[in-house]
């Protein structure tokens, strides 16, 4: 039997929610909200305006389901939309500064011995501290597991673009935390 | 040229990059130097077991002297190379400074950079993608041992941050989120079927509007009414020529059912009739014959 990919699964909902099929679109919604709140979280660090961007990106999404060309996943069309309303968010917000913004969007595993998590405490400090596109691209990677093609076209960005800023994400990360381990 | 000189030299320079700022060639003569001591350093440090034994040339001694008098980093180790010697603290000493030793020795050798390992530096984590990547740089990546190591190190280091998770609240949170969206989404779905609705509405009247704008001009108003008229005048026409069509038709078929009919007749009626009508046409025929002899005669 053939296993059908999930990319598939999107693109026959989406076919289904163009039809009309609200049931199709409860489903996407289900599949990469919590996913999305990571990426969206860690951009704005912030809980409520993230959630007010995912459901802003979602209805989006709904509302321009027709324009939706199957040239690119449903997932990495989504989170395009999303990343362009939190820069949106983000320069409104930017003039006003009424939001209490988090400090650490990075959890440290509890189950790791002190050097370890000593070592993770280092590498989510940087990695909070990293330029936005650098961190767009390492998030995207590592913790969405997208391949640099979809990373490229949620970042509106070339494909090399997209795996340079990976790269240069990596790098930093590496400066800082040599020092680590070789104490 | 001695240690001690080129620690003057350096302070030379330094204090001439302070006089002159923005002459980029001191900075790179004060790197030139720097490197010139950490090689001293390098250099003492090789003497440092046979100092300690005793088995030193006296240039050698004099200028480890001399260097250890200065540098801070060199004298610690030569304390602690004497202390292991010693066999004093060896005892105290931490498992790390052996490791680290251990590790130390094989940067120095066998974990050695090379220029080409600088080039390959750049595509290590194209590698660890699987990206393509030249197949120079490829083959130099797997052979070396810099650069494995280097491999490996990004390798732990992506892992390790894997393991970090994005602080996220809890399902509850997601749920409502969900049902918020779909509250939304039903909203939206009302909307639209009431725009479509009015969009129809619209359309209607819009039409209507048109069709009464286009009656209601003189001019077209004029050529409608002239086109009924030709139209009435053209189907009477018309339906004159059809009707004698059919009036000749009808009579066609009038005298074709007649013929029909008697044809019928002439087959199934009984035949006296048809005896009298074969007597009639034989006496026709004796006349015929008859007028003909006649004729003749």
């Amino acid at each position: 039997m053939s296993v059908i990919s999930p990319k598939k699964i999107d693109l026959e909902l989406v076919r289904e929610v163009k039809r009309g099929n609200k049931a199709a679109f409860n489903i996407l919604v289900k599949t990469y909200q919590k996913g999305f709140y990571g990426f969206i979280f860690s951009m704005v660090k912030n809980h409520n305006l993230t959630d007010d961007i995912i459901q802003e990106a979602f209805i989006k999404a709904y509302r321009k389901i027709s324009t939706f060309q199957e040239k690119s996943s449903f997932k990495s069309w989504l989170y395009r939309i999303g990343l362009n309303q939190a820069k949106n968010e983000l320069k409104a917000i930017g003039s006003k500064k009424m939001v209490n913004f988090e400090e650490v969007t990075l959890k440290v595993s509890s189950k790791k011995t002190m050097e370890q998590k000593q070592m993770q405490e280092v590498i989510a400090k940087v990695i909070e501290k990293l330029p936005e596109k650098q961190k767009t691209a390492l998030t995207l990677r590592i913790f969405e597991n997208l391949p640099f093609k979809e990373i490229a076209e949620i970042m509106q960005c070339p494909y090399d673009t997209a795996k340079a800023n990976f790269r240069h994400a990596i790098n930093s990360l590496r400066k800082e935390t040599k020092a680590l381990s070789t104490i | 040229m001695k240690k001690n000189d080129y620690k003057k030299l350096l302070e030379n320079i330094k204090a001439l990059k302070r006089k002159l700022p923005g002459k980029s060639y001191f900075n790179s003569l004060e790197k030139k130097v720097e490197e010139k001591i950490k090689k001293e350093c390098l250099y003492v440090e090789n003497l440092l077991l046979d100092y300690l034994e005793n088995n030193i040339s006296k240039s050698n001694k004099e200028r480890l002297e001399n260097h250890i008098k200065i540098c801070k980093n060199c004298k610690k180790e030569l304390e602690l190379t004497k202390s292991l010697l010693e066999n004093k603290n060896l005892a105290n000493t931490d498992d790390n400074y052996f490791e680290n030793l251990t590790n130390s020795i094989l940067d120095k050798t066998i974990y050695e950079k090379t220029p080409k390992c600088e080039i390959a530096e750049n595509y290590l984590i194209d590698i660890l993608e699987e990206e393509k990547v030249n197949e120079e740089i490829s083959s130099h990546v797997k052979a070396c041992p810099h650069c494995q190591k280097e491999l490996l190190s990004i390798k732990n280091l992506v892992e390790k941050t894997k393991e970090l998770e994005i602080i996220k609240p809890n399902e509850s949170f997601f749920i409502k989120q969900l049902n918020s969206i779909n509250t939304k989404v039903d909203k939206i779905n009302s909307e639209n079927l009431e725009k479509t609705f009015n969009n129809f509405r619209n359309y209607m009247s819009d039409l209507i509007e048109s069709v009464k704008i286009i009656i209601l001009r003189p001019s077209t108003a004029m050529a409608l009414s002239i086109m009924l008229i030709i139209f009435f005048i053209g189907s009477n026409f018309f339906n004159l020529k059809e009707n004698r069509e059919i009036n000749f038709s009808e009579n066609n078929l009038n005298s074709s059912f007649a013929n029909t009919e008697e044809t019928i007749i002439k087959n199934k009626v009984s035949t006296p009739l048809e005896d009298e009508k074969i007597e009639l046409k034989q006496t026709g025929t004796a006349k015929k014959k008859d007028d003909k002899k006649s004729k003749l005669n």
